[in-house]
């Protein structure tokens, strides 16, 4: 089904900024496999132009773009550069059925969570940190090159504590808080640096849309710390990120897996406009809606440990219709899966939470 | 004697590895043996230490430190516990990740709990293949196969588990218990699980209930 309408990211600012009901609902994702693109567009042609027509024919108003320090260290283990090498050399290998995409076996590289590739002070003055002046602004310029009128890329940027987390080792990270209190302080000093700096070199760009920040602190059962940890060292950095953005009008939004009721007022507080994917095994976004509808745009929610992954699409199609019924009036709402769409979502299902948006997600709501 | 044991305890709990150690060689010094010492020091620390993660007071870092301390007491202990000893512990479970799935995390923390609650375990380590599960579990004789998994594509290996397991005619003498973030009770239920474990705490208390005669 080819979408109705034009890209347009007011849409999508309308709903952050919670002002209102726009025309439809804004479909959000984070990140969706280029397997699941590619089965979309009926080619394995590759390049930035399939990469625009993608979100552009799918019925999507932006463009999630990684950047910064923390996505060059623990994203993409193929690029190119001393950091991502230091990191990515630490890395487990191993071999599954991934990707439903694929008949064989794919490879998927692991991070460790014992000892990373900085667990001491040495390690930390000999780690090749990026410089922010080296990492990759131009891919904005290139995929803006293809951006078509009111669409606009949201740059992703870390929260740096998964980065943190992976540069020691989940074990030793963890057990550092106790055992190295400064080390853990100053890597989350240096690298939030690092990232201030990238985002000063991205905010005045005009395809930049918003920004999103991204990297789990919390799972299921609730905060991976205690909150007094992550207001020490994670939102004093958070909120001066999202200071700069506003200054550049710019929306943002906060990207975590997992429970995070104890710390939205923390969340509201550095300024996030909206937080995402809202997990539905972790949280109700019935009660988030009714406790902080008015203050933050809620963004996800359809479920991945079942309905997108191993549902029917029509499974897919009434939970869709749900949220739109019960969330989505009066605005401060943007649908999406409850992470991302990864390499296990059938084409099918994908399609059928697209589809059933773009059918009955446009304003006033009416299911 | 019960003080020194309950300050053994207050040290697990505090995560103060160097002080439990110290206060297990006092004990033994004094005369305590090490069954004892192990179920009314350690394990009753690790005992508070998973009730105060399930009240939300201790998250991953506290449990850790606290996981350290025990390890660190019980190596002491170990060399100095009788084969025959081996029969108090509460049942035998061998636990992995499944296969193609490296994240041991969850997995080891649910093995300290699971030890810590007296449950001799085997653990098989991550991207275990299924038929493993199924050796090991025969091996060892084990009332109990724990399977993790992190990822939904891999999460659908624990099926495969169950179906070997039955194919092997050894469905009804184990009890099958998984977790891992993209699980749920339903996926238990789906695929024929015996317990679903949102975390390692309630993981225990299925276990405890699984080897609980007439259970």
């Amino acid at each position: 089904m080819p979408r109705p309408d034009r890209p347009n990211f007011e849409r999508v600012k309308q709903a952050l900024l919670l002002q209102g009901e726009p025309d439809r609902v804004p479909l959000m994702e984070l990140s969706i496999d280029r397997a699941v693109k590619r089965a979309f567009l009926k080619t394995e042609k590759r390049g930035l132009a399939r990469e625009v027509e993608f979100w552009v024919e799918a019925g999507y108003d932006h463009i999630p773009i990684s950047q910064g320090a923390g996505m060059v260290i623990t994203g993409r283990v193929d690029r190119n550069d001393a950091a991502g090498d230091a990191f990515s050399a630490t890395m487990l290998c191993a071999s599954g059925h991934y990707s439903i995409f694929e008949e064989s076996e794919t490879t998927r590289s692991w991070m460790r969570e014992d000892r990373g590739v900085i667990t001491s002070w040495e390690d930390f003055e000999k780690f090749p940190w990026p410089n922010p002046d080296d990492l990759d602004y131009a891919i904005l310029d290139r995929v803006a090159e293809n951006l078509p009128q009111g669409m606009k890329i949201i740059p992703l940027v870390s929260t740096c504590f998964p980065q943190i987390s992976a540069l020691m080792g989940t074990e030793t990270f963890m057990l550092s808080i106790y055992d190295n209190p400064e080390l853990v302080a100053r890597l989350f000093e240096k690298l939030g640096e690092i990232e201030y700096a990238a985002l000063e070199r991205i905010v005045d760009r005009p395809m930049v849309g918003a920004i999103w920040a991204v990297g789990d602190v919390a799972y299921g059962e609730g905060t991976l710390v205690s909150p007094k940890v992550l207001r020490q060292h994670v939102f004093p950095v958070l909120k001066r990120m999202v200071g700069l953005a506003k200054s550049r009008d710019l929306p943002t939004l906060f990207h975590s897996d997992g429970k995070l009721y104890e710390v939205i007022d923390d969340l509201i507080d550095c300024g996030f406009n909206a937080i995402h994917p809202i997990e539905p095994k972790a949280m109700d976004i019935g009660r988030l809606k009714h406790t902080y509808g008015d203050r933050l745009c809620l963004c996800g929610n359809i479920d991945l440990a079942y309905t997108l992954t191993l549902g029917s699409p029509e499974e897919v199609v009434q939970e869709v219709k749900r949220r739109l019924k019960e969330i989505a009036p009066g605005g401060g709402y943007c649908l999406g899966s409850s992470n991302s769409v990864t390499e296990y979502v059938p084409l099918a299902n994908f399609n059928a939470m697209r589809e059933t948006v773009m059918k009955y997600g446009r304003y006033p709501i009416s299911i | 004697m019960a003080t020194i044991l309950g300050d053994i305890a207050q040290a697990v709990l505090e995560g103060n590895a160097p002080r439990t150690t110290e206060l297990t060689e006092q004990a033994l010094s004094g005369g305590a043996s090490p069954p004892h010492i192990l179920w009314e020091g350690l394990i009753a620390g690790m005992s508070k230490v998973g009730e105060k993660m399930h009240s939300g007071e201790y998250y991953i870092p506290e449990v850790l430190i606290s996981v350290r301390a025990f390890k660190a007491a019980s190596e002491i202990l170990r060399p100095r516990m009788a084969a025959s000893q081996a029969s108090q512990y509460v049942g035998r479970v061998v636990i992995g990740t499944v296969k193609g799935d490296l994240h041991d995390i969850g997995k080891n923390l649910a093995i300290v709990m699971l030890e810590g609650a007296g449950f001799e375990v085997t653990d098989l380590g991550i991207n275990v293949p299924t038929e493993k599960f199924v050796e090991a579990a025969r091996e060892t004789e084990s009332q109990i196969v724990g399977l993790s998994a992190l990822l939904t594509v891999t999460m659908v290996q624990m099926k495969n588990v169950i179906t070997a397991l039955t194919q092997a005619g050894m469905r009804d003498r184990v009890k099958v218990l998984i977790g891992g973030a993209p699980v749920t009770d339903r996926f238990a239920r789906e695929i024929g699980a015996d317990g679903y474990a949102p975390t390692a705490t309630l993981g225990v208390e299925l276990a405890k209930k699984f080897i609980t005669p007439g259970h």
